[in-house]
């Protein structure tokens, strides 16, 4: 049982785009109010709670598995085929990056510190081995890790020091989650999962959150057990989960995005080099919005591996 | 120095630092309730479910209080420190005055006493005004009848137990 249930997270984000407005931007201009609001509504399409009402059916870890393995497979199996390549190859190499995806969002839901930032550090080479097989690159040709709204772009074969960019969407969802009343910014939390964490005010009704991987965790959660309240750490790992997910999106699905667009428009990738801008955010807010709390596969898979044992 | 042999240095050395920052890294734990061998105060349930009243709630159930010593103790029968635990510690959400009414717990018996508080809407006691979350009771329990050798504030607080709104 959970034990609180939530003001779903647009309606937080709307609040928080009025607290916005209503206060760093009072009498300022339209167009950059509208900014903010779309900005901010952007950010709800990687919106995940943990505690709406509903509770998703809880799936077994083969399944989840398979699932994983199936998705990193055919992204990069459809993507090798439409370059006219083997699909079977890509998908072998994508199924192996899904595996590790799995492996790292499972160590995740261990609960610790030292696990956290190892699981979904793991995942995300998972998403890059994804999407080097989808890109017919060689193995560990790319790896891109996230470290808060960072990320850190490796490529072992032929540079020494990294390059870094900066995701906009995590960074203009920190902001908004940051400047709203009550939350503070929770440095031990956001130093032992590698993510921007920020308690959220007892009164709060929401006993986590994650948008675009900005994680939310309520003052009120205690870190024991304590039925039927939750955990803080189980809080913490279910949000994770839904930050290795995002992180999966971005680097196999929007980074690949990204770049088809700044090829098509022929845009100079300048900008881009050193901002992500994950593109598929309106896919994202639809699917958020069309598919109910409980029905949501992503919500399903959090749930299934950071089990409410209350 | 090859550059694999570099890069891997680097590797090792980044892998090294993020580890360390893992390890390091540490959640605050729950600020700890000491239970004292002399007594054991305990809620009547771990899940208190507070009841809804037109303008408030009230939250009401029964305290048992347990002499594990060789001496009578005192307990005070009107007061109650109510606490929440916020972000791990724990924080004063209201507190009845004290009173010269003691109720005598013999050696090796049980007593239960009346916990209830009752929040009306707009009162100024915040931490109660959501109520949910873990809470626990202190007591002023004593080894002399008018309360002159009080225990210890942090040897009487009762057990946490989970507040459910109504």
């Amino acid at each position: 049982m959970r034990t609180a249930y939530d003001t779903p997270i647009a309606l937080l984000f709307l609040s928080a785009i009025a607290d916005y407005a209503a206060t760093a931007h009072r009498g300022s201009g339209l167009p950059h109010r509208t900014l903010v609001q779309v900005l901010a509504l952007s950010c709800v399409a990687a919106t995940a709670n943990a505690q709406d009402t509903g509770q998703p059916e809880l799936l077994g870890s083969p399944a989840v598995l398979g699932v994983n393995a199936a998705i990193g497979g055919l992204t990069a199996g459809t993507w090798q085929a439409l370059a006219g390549k083997s699909f079977w190859r890509g998908f072998v190499r994508g199924a192996a990056g899904g595996v590790a995806v799995f492996a790292g969002k499972r160590i995740i839901a261990e609960g610790s510190p030292v696990a956290w930032w190892a699981g979904r550090q793991l995942a995300a080479i998972g998403s890059s081995e994804i999407a080097n097989a989808a890109e017919g690159r060689v193995p560990f040709q790319k790896i891109t890790l996230p470290i808060g709204p960072v990320r850190l772009h490796l490529n072992p074969r032929a540079k020494l020091v990294p390059s870094a960019s900066l995701d906009l969407t995590s960074t203009v969802a920190a902001i908004i989650v940051g400047t709203r009343s009550g939350n503070r910014f929770a440095i031990q939390e956001s130093l032992a999962t590698g993510s921007i964490v920020f308690l959220a005010p007892e009164v709060s009704n929401a006993i986590g959150g994650n948008v675009a991987s900005v994680m939310t965790v309520s003052e009120l959660a205690p870190d024991g057990d304590f039925p039927p309240l939750e955990n803080k750490r189980d809080i913490m790992s279910h949000e994770l989960i839904h930050s290795a997910q995002y992180d999966f999106v971005l680097t196999a699905w929007g980074d690949a995005a990204q770049a088809a667009i700044v090829r098509k428009l022929h845009l100079s990738g300048r900008i881009t080099r050193y901002v992500d801008f994950n593109v598929l955010l309106p896919l994202q807010i639809a699917a958020n919005g069309l598919i109910p709390y409980d029905k949501r596969p992503w919500e399903k898979e959090a749930h299934s591996l950071v089990p409410d044992e209350n | 120095m090859s550059p694999t042999r570099t890069r891997g240095r680097v590797a090792s050395a980044a892998t090294t630092g993020v580890c360390l920052l893992a390890t390091l890294a540490c959640l605050d734990s729950i600020e700890p309730t000491p239970q004292p061998t002399q007594i054991s105060i305990v809620p009547q349930t771990g899940e208190l479910v507070a009841t809804s009243l037109k303008n408030g709630f009230t939250l009401s159930m029964q305290i048992f209080v347990r002499n594990n010593g060789g001496r009578t103790i005192y307990v005070d029968q009107f007061y109650r420190r109510t606490e929440k635990l916020v972000d791990q510690k724990w924080e004063l959400a209201v507190e009845s005055p004290a009173a010269p009414s003691f109720r005598t717990v013999g050696p090796s018996q049980t007593q239960s006493l009346p916990y209830v508080v009752t929040y009306l809407n707009g009162s100024r006691f915040t931490l109660l005004e959501h109520v949910r979350g873990l809470y626990r009771v202190g007591l002023r329990v004593s080894y002399s009848p008018n309360g002159a050798e009080l225990f210890p504030a942090e040897s009487s607080y009762s057990l946490p137990f989970v507040v459910i709104p109504p």
